[in-house]
């Protein structure tokens, strides 16, 4: 009796058209009195068909992909979402909230070593730091003029360009540089000490925002640069940014932020901002750990949809809220 | 590209040039489904859908093209968007489409009963290893002896990787056998 392995040699060969003139007929004889071996064979093409298919739709993905993010009526659909978004944001930022360049926090001059190597624009606010941690923070209306020059400055900034996406590599600020692993779609894998699974204390004094605006095609073509999230494009998605910031409205650099969805878990850093995807219908946990170590978690991350404004997560869980609210001496400065 | 030069890379297996020429329809024919009413996920899925039609099509030397590619792309994506729409049980907005090219279920060889058979395997294929994906993708699709797939894959000797192919269409196998009694189980 022939050996089931034999058999399905057999059927291979036959489905893949390896079988002589004779021996397909003799086969084909063979089948039409075995229902057994019909279904084998119906099997086996089939196979053939959906791992052919398997390998076509990768590469459509992969055309499809590199095409919506190399078109140019996506890249202006996506400025345009993004950019009127940013513009409102940042200018009620330096118009409400931002103090004069000195009052930066102090966080850069902890990380001096680390930032020395890092770009220029950082070695500038490093230098910056010496004075502001004696300095008394006041409130500074930005003029038209200073806030173009500040966007022409921070256009050269490659941190703030983290607001267009998060394919794009985040900025690697010196922190635990050596700890941290990059991935293609500029996120950076952490070691398996999971954050998210620590008991994470509240941050007194300081807040996150996290502000959402429209859902541009691009977002969409975003997730297909995510590894291992091809699959989930059909979520609804909100292009969010979060921001860390103190009490003061004042960015805290070199945060870290982790995000938890799909069963994963990606780390990235913050200079203040970054810009990255919720998905409405997964659960998202975002932990903010600042430099000095500081964290806060942010549970199920769901916002309702909003265009072009910030909402303000009402502390960083809701049991933390009241002690949160506790916290609200104004003017501080340092994190540590 | 020229429909010709479409179609014989497409049949020398050199696809990549020919999807991407193609794909430069997506923005026009993403434009006809949202006006057809469906959202643009779906009109990115059918679209994708109907280049793979179209390119299964292509690659069946029998296959005739009576019309411009893209045009046939054009009739394929019509034909998608009303099964999409039949299956979301919405009207279609046949009007967007009026100047499109008719295709018929027999013209594109389209089973839905297939398809569905199809696209249980699918799943099934998501549920088998690592290894016997590769060994599928070798075999099935990349067409490669069983010597070279032994090689590639590090098996100790030809014997040992057929082996490894029996027991992992077998897997398959039997994972398809319970889907037909439990279809639940291959829910996502």
């Amino acid at each position: 009796m022939r050996s089931s392995l034999e058999q399905f040699e057999r059927v291979s060969d036959y489905v893949s058209g390896k079988l002589t003139e004779s021996q397909q007929s003799l086969f084909e004889l063979e089948m039409s009195n075995d229902p057994f071996l019909q279904e084998q064979v119906a099997f086996q093409k089939d196979m053939v068909r959906v791992v052919e298919r398997r390998a076509l739709r990768s590469e459509i993905g992969a055309v499809a992909s590199t095409y919506a993010v190399g078109g140019m009526s996506l890249l202006s659909k996506l400025l345009l979402g993004t950019g009127s978004a940013l513009v409102i944001g940042v200018l009620s930022y330096f118009i409400f909230m931002h103090p004069k360049t000195e009052q930066k926090p102090q966080v850069a001059s902890v990380e001096r070593s680390k930032s020395e190597e890092h770009s220029p624009v950082q070695n500038e606010q490093v230098s910056n730091e010496g004075d502001s941690q004696e300095t008394t923070p006041t409130t500074h209306v930005m003029t038209v003029d200073e806030f173009i020059a500040f966007m022409r400055k921070q256009e050269q900034d490659p941190s703030f360009q983290n607001l267009y996406g998060s394919f794009m590599t985040p900025p690697l600020l010196g922190y635990k540089k050596d700890s941290l692993v990059s991935d293609n779609s500029g996120f950076v894998s952490i070691p398996s000490d999971s954050l998210i699974k620590e008991s994470i204390p509240t941050i007194e004094q300081k807040r996150a925002y996290i502000g959402s605006w429209r859902t541009s095609p691009m977002s969409r073509a975003k997730a297909s640069k995510i590894p291992g999230l091809r699959k989930q494009i059909k979520s609804r998605k909100k292009a969010a940014t979060v921001y860390v910031t103190d009490e003061e409205g004042n960015i805290l650099h070199n945060a870290k932020m982790t995000f938890s969805y799909f069963g994963e878990q990606r780390t990235v850093l913050i200079d203040g901002v970054y810009g990255f995807d919720l998905y409405s219908d997964i659960k998202t946990t975002v932990v903010i750990e600042l430099e000095n170590g500081d964290k806060a978690l942010i549970e199920n991350v769901d916002f309702k949809p909003r265009y072009s404004t910030y909402i303000e997560i009402e502390g960083y869980t809701t049991a933390k809220k009241g002690k949160q609210e506790a916290a609200s001496e104004p003017g501080i400065k340092r994190i540590d | 590209m020229t429909d010709q030069e479409i179609i014989s890379s497409i049949r020398k297996g050199e696809r990549e040039q020919a999807i991407r020429f193609l794909y430069q329809e997506f923005p026009k024919i993403k434009a006809l489904i949202l006006k057809s009413g469906l959202n643009e996920v779906v009109a990115k899925e059918v679209f994708n859908d109907s280049l793979l039609l179209l390119i299964e099509k292509l690659q069946d030397p029998n296959f005739e093209l009576t019309s411009k590619l893209t045009t046939y792309l054009y009739g394929i994506n019509r034909f998608m968007v009303k099964n999409e729409m039949r299956r979301q049980n919405k009207t279609a907005y046949e009007l967007e489409w009026s100047d499109t090219l008719i295709i018929s279920d027999a013209d594109l060889g389209y089973d839905v009963e297939k398809e569905e058979r199809l696209s249980q395997l699918d799943k099934i294929l998501a549920q088998v290893s690592e290894k016997c994906r590769q060994i599928f993708e070798l075999f099935y699709f990349r067409k490669q002896s069983m010597e070279h797939i032994s090689k590639t894959l590090n098996y100790s000797s030809v014997n040992s990787a057929k082996t490894q192919k029996y027991k992992c269409i077998e897997q398959a196998y039997q994972l398809a056998k319970k889907n037909v009694s439990h279809p639940e189980s291959l829910l996502p």
